[in-house]
């Protein structure tokens, strides 16, 4: 499903962050990224999405068979790929509702699909606000204006299921959230997760990954991933620390 | 009611005086600094007074003309100067009349005469704008060429669930520079909800210098809505005077989306106590267009609020200018007067400047203004196109996020669609 080849990337400014970074994910798979900070973590979801702040130097970004690294954000959004922000970004003026209801449609209309009715992207919201056990009242809001930080993270996760991708990448989705928003957000992640449907889960815990079961555990470090395997190394590394590689 | 020939106001104007470098202020004017007015308006320009004579073929073609429909019910419809009864539609509560003021000496305004002629013993205080009228003269020239304007009286028995359009036609006729004055009396406990607009059923581009003044009886509730949308390329300077008495409150809203040159003066004198203002704009302009609001609100005495919010969106060529001003009198406690100016830059070739004042004398006052210039934010926009919504969406999703602010503060739902409208052509 995607495929990451020897991948340089540097900043705008010519800062070289990822060093020949190698990942490949199939479909179904779950893959767990840990790494310190500053290692390049963040920095690979935003690129895998599209973000123009970085440049792609060198490799190959892979998509469904498809090159993507000339793609623009929105195109890699229409054919199936997600990135649930680290710091999700408050929109005033803007609200959630709406903002879900405009990017569903405007995914159809990229796949040449028929807009969906009012009537079934009310039934999807309902659907997906009550897995995730947020009021409807909470959709109105302006998108993360004066959310907390686990509303912000949970709506992420409601829009993740609303869009319904084939890969979606969570970046950073546990860090300050108490134990039972964790669960939320895990069991959302789970609602979503079938043989279809693949995740990169950015974290530096292993507390996410009792909920989410990981099929790979990968160490990013220093741009590039430095050691794969079961999800044995992160209970290793949250007993030693990074040291231990 | 079709102005008659004969009654042609008598006008010793002479026209071969210069009216630019006489009337029209110059950069030099701190009120004007960046606004050039003698750029909208040409050389040779020759101002007349409007006679408002139309002849009835004329009248029925702008009456049936796809350029503008007139609306059917409550709609006070002005052409040229003069008030068209047959095309009007006055609700209940509403009087217009004529104000006959020899005695206008052209420098002040109508509404000191008007006012002391309602309640005799009032000591009014609607001089607090003569600092203004002396640094601008175009003030005076609508004056000078509007000799009998009209006074719209709002009465008790007026029914708030109706907005009134006010129209200002001009078919320009009489010539380039088209001036045109009313004013508003609020009686007190009267809830009005006014929307003036000015039209222009020309052929070519004109000026259009109107003024309104406004009186709010005390306990009355004034809401102004106007919307700037010329096609016609046409500029306007657009000038309020609103006293106001006790308890009464207003609340103006101006949405500019097009024409050459836009002014909006507005100013407000909050003279008795528990006075409450609201002046908010919105403006979206996206070719050449030149904005430029100017605020000033007096607070003259104690316990009186105020509230500026001006959200503008400048791309294309447009440039731009806010100045607002809070002046709080010595005796002016426990005021509180807010302002803030947001300014979103779309375009590299658009520019605007933002020139805040506090002016404050009194020291138990609470005062604030804020003011941003910046571009659309790069990370908004990428959070927005990493979930399916393309570039061009998404700017546009956040222009509209932008300008919800103000456009939220209308009231009425029915006006508030309409301007969405405007805005967003949804």
């Amino acid at each position: 499903m995607l495929k990451i080849k020897n991948l340089k990337v540097n900043t705008e400014t010519e800062i070289s962050i990822l060093k020949g970074l190698n990942l490949d994910v199939n479909e179904g798979e779950v893959h767990a990224i840990m790494g310190p900070n500053g290692s390049g973590k963040s920095t690979l979801a935003s690129v895998i999405s599209g973000d123009p702040k970085y440049v792609i130097k060198e490799g190959v970004l892979e998509f469904l068979g498809e090159d993507v690294s000339e793609m623009d954000p929105e195109e890699r959004a229409a054919i199936g790929l997600f990135l649930s922000f680290q710091y999700p970004v408050e929109i005033p003026g803007i609200s959630l509702n709406n903002f879900i209801k405009t990017a569903l449609n405007q995914k159809q209309k990229s796949l040449g699909l028929e807009p969906f009715s009012a009537k079934e992207i009310l039934a999807r919201i309902k659907e997906n606000a009550n897995a995730l056990k947020i009021n409807l009242d909470f959709i109105k809001r302006s998108v993360n204006v004066g959310f907390s930080g686990g509303e912000k993270k949970r709506a992420e996760i409601f829009q993740m299921l609303m869009l319904n991708p084939k890969l979606s990448i969570l970046d950073e989705t546990d860090s300050g959230l108490d134990i039972d928003a964790l669960k939320i957000v895990a069991s959302g992640v789970n609602k979503l997760r079938s043989e279809n449907n693949s995740f990169i889960i950015i974290t530096h815990y292993q507390r996410l990954l009792d909920y989410i079961k990981p099929d790979f555990v990968h160490v990013l470090s220093d741009g590039k991933i430095i050691k794969s395997g079961g999800p044995e190394i992160a209970k290793m590394l949250e007993e030693k620390g990074y040291d231990w590689i | 009611m079709i102005g008659s020939k004969k009654n042609q106001p008598k006008f010793n104007f002479d026209k071969k005086s210069n009216f630019i470098s006489d009337f029209l202020p110059s950069i030099k004017n701190e009120d004007w600094r960046y606004t050039n007015l003698k750029k909208f308006i040409p050389e040779n320009t020759e101002v007349q007074p409007l006679t408002g004579y139309i002849e009835q073929e004329k009248l029925d073609k702008i009456i049936h003309s796809n350029k503008f429909k007139i609306p059917e019910k409550n709609c006070i419809f002005f052409l040229n100067g003069s008030l068209q009864e047959t095309v009007s539609d006055i609700p209940q509560g509403v009087l217009i009349k004529k104000i006959n003021d020899k005695t206008n000496n052209n420098r002040t305004l109508y509404m000191n005469k008007v006012a002391s002629e309602f309640s005799a013993d009032e000591k009014n205080s609607y001089t607090g704008f003569s600092s203004f009228l002396e640094k601008n003269k175009i003030i005076e020239l609508n004056t000078l060429l509007t000799s009998s304007p009209y006074i719209i009286h709002f009465d008790r028995t007026f029914d708030s669930k109706n907005n009134i359009k006010i129209i200002h036609g001009f078919t320009n006729e009489g010539g380039w520079f088209n001036q045109d004055r009313c004013l508003y009396f609020i009686e007190s406990g009267c809830e009005v909800y006014i929307q003036p607009e000015v039209v222009n059923f020309g052929k070519h581009d004109s000026v259009f210098n109107i003024v309104s003044e406004i009186i709010c009886k005390e306990e009355a509730n004034l809401n102004m809505y106007m919307g700037q949308n010329d096609p016609t390329n046409s500029s306007i300077i657009n000038t309020i005077f609103c006293a106001q008495e006790k308890n009464s409150e207003s609340n103006f809203n101006i949405f500019s989306v097009n024409g050459k040159l836009i002014r909006n003066n507005v100013l407000v004198n909050l003279m008795n106590e528990n006075c409450a203002s609201s002046i908010y704009g919105t403006s979206l302009l996206e070719n050449k267009e030149h904005l430029d609001n100017f605020i000033v609100i007096s607070h003259l005495v104690e316990n009186c609020k105020s509230n500026q919010l001006f959200k503008s969106v400048y791309g294309g060529e447009t440039t731009g200018s806010f100045c607002g001003k809070i002046y709080v009198e010595k005796n002016a406690q426990q005021t509180e007067a807010l302002q803030q100016n947001n300014n979103l830059m779309i375009s590299k070739k658009a520019s605007v400047n933002a020139k805040p004042q506090l002016e404050i004398f009194a020291d138990d006052v609470v005062c604030s203004h804020g003011c941003t210039i910046g571009a659309i934010d790069e990370k908004s926009l990428f959070y927005l196109r990493s979930r399916g919504v393309p570039e061009k969406e998404a700017i546009k999703l956040l222009i509209s996020g932008f300008l919800t602010d103000s456009i939220s503060m209308i009231k009425p739902e029915r006006i508030r669609d309409e301007v969405k409208k405007l805005f967003f052509k949804e």
